[in-house]
């Protein structure tokens, strides 16, 4: 169990970076290329492959914002360890 | 009814893929506040997959595809079927009802490309009387036609732009009033829309190609074969304008004035084919009207190119008097851009060499009033005191002389009085306000309308003449004697005194006229001279005691002498020496209509030669 809140902050910055080459990794992600044309016609197969490749992007966007937010949980860490390092700094 | 196609293999191993996507996603999960955003997504895409794309596809795979006669039930040939059709009959796939909604606002790359292949094969006189399919093409051409890449598509797979055009544009004037009987406004909107459609992608095409447009050919495709009815259709539905859209226009009525009759074939026809409904003209010649400066440019590269493209193309030749009224309107155009126009117009109407064919009159049986009506907002142009538009002065007054001739063109520039004053008052707002000007105009005018009753007396004592000689000539056959002279029987008096059986008094016609316009010129001036003297008693050069000045005498024998008299007079019982300022001013305007006695031209002969 982390003991500080600079641990704790690392902890669930490692977890959002997980989540993220999670959702990078997704087989959904490439489902469009398999609903394509190639595959089914009409209008229903095409609304498909948009939906599928709308969704492609906003978990994409997901992800990016993921890494994002974990780095900012690192620098907050950060500032935590120095201050706990810096002299006079309780103990 | 929403088709769809598929290859069964591939459809089987997409939904195998949505299951192990669907599996991933319900183990993707994440309970950080900050992650809430991402998981949410995470869970709508498994909804999506889970309710409704894979039980498409589970029930693609679970369900017998429609056989061949279904096929047939389901309208599989339709046109909003193209897609399907292609991919059924060329790749072997299998064919079922789409068990979702068709979304007919969506059309797809694919379905573009289709769409164009199957309008190569259609049968256009069969699509022409079919409304609801009409409806469905122009609103798939309209999608299509706002996306560059859908609009190539359907270009890269359609090619028969000739035979459906010339089908739509003959149906569309079928239904437009070329048969009465058959006349129907809204198959003939349904028709427009699709050509409306068309012209939309096919404007994409241009757009993408950027190069110049110079003639019809840079923006109607299969031209040469191609009805000019059918190509204006198309083009009045693409954004021309100005130089642009005036050489599209000139070239698409050549085209309708070379084009061969087609009637007796199977059709399409073209709009020469047809006694009533719109033409080529009447379709083009709305976009001309909605600026004057296209309007200039649209008359002086006809003129230049074809005269007959303004008189023998228009089945409503109001829409080419209103181009050339507006080519010329005062308000929009210079005096020399006009009298380029008119000047050449009217040499060509009054040429004795046809250059405006006299045989084209009979399609323009209004001509006479609609050059009165061109002329009138320039009338000072046409007097001896303007040295404009690259003809003399004689020239000029005989072409106008020439205009007036016709009754109905005095009645029209009668009417047209408001713009005649508008054209005399920009015309002075440019060269300074004179008086002289007015006066010259006016006389000119009037002296034209002595002229003309003269004429009118002329030819009337020419037919009672005749009638004389005709009767004197049957008495002689019928044994009279040779020069009998039948007054003789009408007793000594009456024979001398021919008016009294009505004989045409030509004198008389002539000094009626004459007395007129003397008695209106005089009228002018003694109205000019009474608001000079208020002007001046305004400005203290005349004390506010003086005498109105004097009237003019309808009943008198000479009423612009007599008038002229009674003005010197007023002026010498009130003081108004001459070559005093107000002496000035007032002689200026009244003598301008009336000038005085020995010192030259009345304001009529001026410019009379």
């Amino acid at each position: 169990m982390p003991s500080s809140p600079a641990q704790q902050l690392r902890l669930r910055a490692a977890g959002l970076r997980a989540l993220a080459r999670q959702l990078q990794s997704l087989h959904v992600l490439t489902l469009y290329a398999e609903a394509g044309a190639d595959t089914w016609v009409g209008p229903s197969p095409q609304r498909c492959t948009d939906d599928l490749k709308a969704r492609r992007s906003t978990l994409l966007q997901h992800a990016d914002d993921l890494v994002h937010a974990a780095r900012r949980l690192e620098r907050q860490a950060d500032e935590l360890d120095a201050r706990a390092a810096a002299p006079g700094a309780p103990r | 009814m929403g088709l769809l196609a598929y290859d069964p293999d591939r459809v089987g191993r997409l939904h195998r893929l949505m299951g192990d996507a669907l599996e991933q996603l319900r183990w993707t999960t994440s309970h950080d506040p900050a992650a809430a955003a991402a998981i949410s997504a995470v869970r709508a895409t498994a909804t999506a997959i889970e309710e409704v794309w894979r039980p498409l596809t589970f029930r693609l795979l679970s369900t017998d595809p429609l056989t061949t006669s279904q096929r047939r039930d389901a309208h599989l040939g339709a046109l909003d079927q193209s897609l399907v059709r292609v991919m059924a009959d060329g790749y072997g796939w299998s064919v079922q009802t789409d068990p979702l909604l068709d979304d007919a606002t969506v059309v797809t790359p694919e379905e573009a490309r289709a769409l164009g292949a199957m309008l190569n094969q259609v049968d256009p006189r069969a699509l022409t009387g079919d409304p609801a399919t009409l409806q469905w093409l122009a609103g798939q051409l309209e999608i299509i036609g706002r996306d560059p890449n859908l609009s190539r598509q359907f270009l890269d797979n359609f090619h028969n732009w000739q035979p459906l055009c010339n089908w739509l544009g003959w149906s569309h004037l079928l239904h437009s009033g070329g048969d009465p009987s058959a006349t129907d406004p809204a198959l003939a909107g349904d028709i427009d829309a699709v050509v409306a459609g068309l012209a939309a992608v096919q404007w994409q095409s241009v757009v993408a190609a950027g190069d110049p447009i110079t003639s019809a050919s840079d923006v109607v495709p299969q031209l040469s074969g191609m009805q000019p009815y059918a190509a204006a259709l198309l083009v009045r539905h693409m954004p021309l304008t100005g130089d642009v859209l005036v050489a599209v226009t000139v070239d698409l009525l050549q085209r309708y004035l070379d084009q061969p009759l087609t009637t007796g074939s199977e059709g399409p026809w073209g709009d020469k084919d047809f006694d009533t409904g719109p033409n080529t003209a009447d379709l083009l010649l709305p976009l001309i009207l909605l600026d004057p400066a296209t309007a200039t440019a649209y008359v002086t590269l006809a003129l230049a190119s074809n005269p007959a493209l303004l008189f023998a193309t228009a089945d409503d030749q109001s829409l080419q008097h209103q181009a050339m009224l507006l080519a010329t309107d005062p308000r929009y155009t210079t005096s020399d851009e006009a009298g380029a126009i008119i000047i050449t117009l009217l040499r060509g109407f009054a040429a004795e060499d046809d250059t405006i064919d006299v045989g084209l009159y009979g399609f323009d049986p209004d001509w006479h009033p609609f050059l009165a009506a061109l002329v009138a907002p320039w009338l000072l142009q046409f007097t001896a005191l303007r040295d404009t538009w690259g003809a003399g002065e004689d020239e000029r007054y005989a072409l106008l002389a020439f205009v007036l001739e016709d009754d109905a063109a005095m009645a029209t520039l009668l009417t047209r009085a408001q713009a005649i004053i508008d054209g005399v008052t920009a015309d002075m707002s440019a060269h300074g306000a004179d008086p002289g000007d007015a006066a010259a105009m006016l006389g000119a005018v009037l002296q034209l309308i002595v002229n003309e009753q003269t004429r009118e007396a002329q030819v009337d004592k020419n037919q009672w003449d005749l009638m004389w000689v005709l009767a004197n000539s049957l008495a002689s056959l019928f044994g009279a004697g040779a020069g009998t002279n039948l007054a003789m029987y009408l007793g000594q008096k009456v024979a001398e005194e021919h008016h009294l059986l009505g004989v045409p008094d030509v004198a008389g016609a002539t000094a009626d006229a004459q007395h007129t316009m003397q008695l209106i010129l005089a009228t002018t001036a003694a109205s000019l001279a009474d608001a000079t003297v208020r002007r001046l008693i305004a400005e203290g050069l005349l004390s506010e005691g003086i005498e109105a000045p004097p009237l003019a005498n309808p009943t008198d024998p000479n009423p612009d002498a007599t008038f002229n008299d009674a003005y010197d007079d007023w002026k010498a019982r009130n003081g108004i020496e001459r070559g005093s300022e107000a002496a000035q001013q007032l002689d200026e305007v009244v003598h301008a209509f009336v000038p005085p006695i020995g010192s030259g031209e009345h304001a009529a002969e001026k410019v009379q030669t």
